[in-house]
């Protein structure tokens, strides 16, 4: 039970660590192209709903 | 959806049959869904991801704050030492403690303001939904909606300029991994860890935005703007320590 309470923290921890992987990503696409939020958002919710 | 409406023979279009339903789910879609995800690109946008994220991380006083109004009761002791807490943190964050000037740009609070808004409304909205509808069902036209009003707006193949083999591999991150596996990760984990582990361990996100804002974009803050943070983070932490029933 313990391990599975360390497995489920440690999922947690890298899927929150993602999401701020993920923000600052943005940043960086934001700096170095011309895309904009509209269009990263369009990408985003188009990946996503296609699965 | 399709698989899943297939394999467990759940009507995936009933909840577009009553006129409230669908409308509460137009709804969520569009302020929910696209809305919310808008706000906090444009934050970032304007602002950077550290402080979108640390902005983001309102949504949970603003959740106790609107459901306070509606069921007309007074948040518990606990909830406004954090609602306080969350509001003096942020008000650290954005003027470094000086009242007549700031240090973020008022466009990037702006933003950052309705994306905590909007992701209030992406927790709130679809509850009466989830009674009678399977949350995939809800998650996939949310989606859907959201994902044709922006496609309305800026669609995919107008491909951006200055787009490199490493900036799309950034993309593809951010909407498989970042967004997909990292939501994967996150709700099966709750299965679990108690609401107030899985709440803290959330501020790894805004922490790490942070953090890698710090080391490779070059943000700086100052000591007040880290104690702001701090704060922030810590209301987070007192609100998900509230019992549920209070809530």
């Amino acid at each position: 039970m313990a391990k599975t309470a360390r497995q489920a923290a440690l999922q947690a921890a890298c899927g929150t660590t993602m999401w701020g992987v993920g923000g600052v990503l943005s940043n960086v696409i934001f700096n170095t192209s011309t895309a904009s939020p509209a269009w990263l958002v369009s990408m985003r919710l188009t990946g996503l709903a296609s699965l | 959806m399709i698989i899943y409406s297939l394999v467990t023979h759940r009507p995936l279009v009933r909840v577009w049959q009553q006129r409230p339903s669908a409308i509460r789910l137009l709804f969520f879609g569009v302020v929910g869904v696209a809305l919310a995800q808008f706000t906090y690109l444009l934050a970032i946008f304007h602002g950077n991801a550290a402080i979108a994220t640390i902005m983001l991380s309102l949504v949970p006083a603003m959740i106790t704050v609107v459901t306070c109004i509606r069921a007309r009761t007074a948040p518990n002791l606990i909830d406004t030492l954090a609602i306080i807490l969350a509001l003096f943190g942020v008000f650290l964050l954005v003027t470094n403690g000086h009242l007549t000037q700031l240090h973020v740009a008022p466009i990037a609070i702006f933003w950052g303001l309705l994306a905590a808004i909007t992701g209030a409304a992406y927790t709130m909205l679809p509850r009466p939904l989830l009674r009678r509808e399977p949350p995939l069902a809800i998650v996939g036209w949310g989606l859907i909606i959201g994902a044709l009003l922006m496609n309305s707006i800026a669609p995919v193949w107008h491909i951006p300029k200055g787009l490199t083999p490493w900036t799309w591999a950034a993309v593809f991150f951010i909407v498989f991994g970042a967004t997909f596996l990292a939501y994967i990760l996150y709700v099966s984990s709750l299965k679990v860890l108690r609401p107030a582990i899985a709440s803290m361990i959330g501020n790894l996100e805004p922490l790490t935005a942070t953090i890698l804002s710090i080391l490779f974009l070059s943000l700086g803050f100052h000591t007040l703007q880290l104690v702001g943070i701090v704060l922030v983070l810590s209301a987070v932490f007192m609100m998900s320590r509230t019992p549920k029933k209070k809530r």
